[in-house]
């Protein structure tokens, strides 16, 4: 190409520097759009996952909608079949006061959380703690994927 | 400049330019429709809501009470004997309880309570209600909650049962709307009964609709 040294080589150099900032800004664009759709993504299937453990994993021996036994041993099989997907979970069932009343699996570590955040919901329900009485907490869903 | 060196910068600029809009339609795109995702969560939350009206006892809220009005009846009792306590009911089991005893009548156009001994259930209920949803619902979203029965139209009148408990103060947009049936504690004749009482009249051979169901519907709001 004839360029002369100086003011045009200088044009050209203004001008490629500009492209490269509009490629950088794309692909953060980019970046943003996948981060979205993935967190909604995500989203949907802590919900479902909240959904299925509300109405089947820990739902109470009297099939009452809405009333929770909480079941270490049921949750582990489930959060088998998760795995096998990628899929991992943490439940937690917190008092409305906020005291921790059961929890299973592991937290996320920070090598994990940072490829794939992790999502949560929560739910409200009631958890069986006799034959008699039961309390009214929130179910606590959290997923990421491994 | 050459003429090439012109067309090497032109070129440059048109892909800097088709650069930008692709990332401005990015940047625009939303891949999902964030209210969908609301809706979704909150009809579900909704769901779990009713449920647990269904499941709590009163207990589990500090314990339901409230005082007969005996005064206006020209009862005189016992310094505390009028309190009825209701901590074993569900909180589904008070709102029907609370609908049979606290029929409205509605006449000419004029809606009115009859007085009843029970007449002061209706409003220590509401706010003893309004407290426990705000604790289950925790603040996430605003809400109403309204109970009604379907109303039994008589010759010269229209009996129902309608409550309404909300907090919509800071609610923007409504994001759902979830119903559950409850049975109230009476039977079909029961209910005919218990209306005869409140107007005192003879039903007897009349071919009344009465239906002892009420709707109870939630509605979530976002903030």
């Amino acid at each position: 190409m004839g360029f002369s040294v100086g003011e045009d080589l200088f044009s050209v150099l203004v001008v490629t520097g500009l492209v490269v900032v509009f490629v950088a800004a794309l692909t953060h664009s980019y970046h943003v759009y996948v981060e979205r759709r993935n967190a909604s993504e995500d989203f949907d299937l802590a919900l479902d996952i909240a959904e299925r453990l509300r109405d089947q994993v820990l739902m109470g021996q009297g099939d009452q909608l809405g009333l929770l036994e909480l079941s270490h041993e049921r949750l582990e099989n489930y959060s088998r079949i998760l795995v096998l997907q990628g899929i991992n979970l943490r439940v937690e069932v917190r008092t409305l006061e906020g005291e921790l009343l059961f929890a299973h699996g592991s937290e996320p570590n920070a090598l994990e959380g940072y490829f794939s955040p992790p999502v949560g919901v929560a739910l409200p329900v009631i958890v069986a703690q006799d034959q008699s009485s039961a309390a009214p907490c929130a179910l606590s869903v959290r997923v990421w994927r491994g | 400049m050459e003429e090439r060196g012109f067309g090497y910068i032109a070129d440059m600029l048109v892909f800097a330019l088709l650069l930008s809009t692709a990332t401005l339609l990015l940047a625009g795109a939303s891949p999902v429709d964030p209210r969908a995702d609301s809706t979704r969560y909150a009809s579900s939350f909704a769901q779990s809501t009713l449920r647990s009206l269904q499941n709590t006892t009163a207990d589990q809220f500090g314990g339901f009470g409230y005082e007969f009005s005996t005064s206006e009846w020209g009862l005189s009792v016992t310094e505390g004997s009028a309190r009825r306590e209701l901590r074993h009911k569900t909180l589904a089991q008070l709102l029907a309880e609370d609908a049979l005893l606290n029929l409205r009548v509605e006449a000419r156009g004029a809606d009115f309570t009859l007085p009843q001994p029970n007449q002061d259930m209706n409003e220590e209920l509401k706010g003893f209600l309004k407290s426990a949803l705000d604790r289950i619902i925790g603040g996430r979203f605003s809400y109403r909650l309204r109970a009604r029965a379907e109303p039994i139209g008589l010759e010269f009148a229209r009996v129902h049962f309608e409550t309404e408990i909300e907090d919509l103060a800071q609610a923007r947009t409504q994001l759902c709307s979830e119903t559950m049936m409850l049975s109230l504690p009476a039977s079909e004749e029961e209910l005919t009964r218990r209306i005869e009482e409140m107007l005192d009249i003879d039903l007897f051979g009349q071919d009344l609709e009465v239906d002892p169901i009420i709707e109870v519907t939630l509605e979530l709001w976002s903030r």
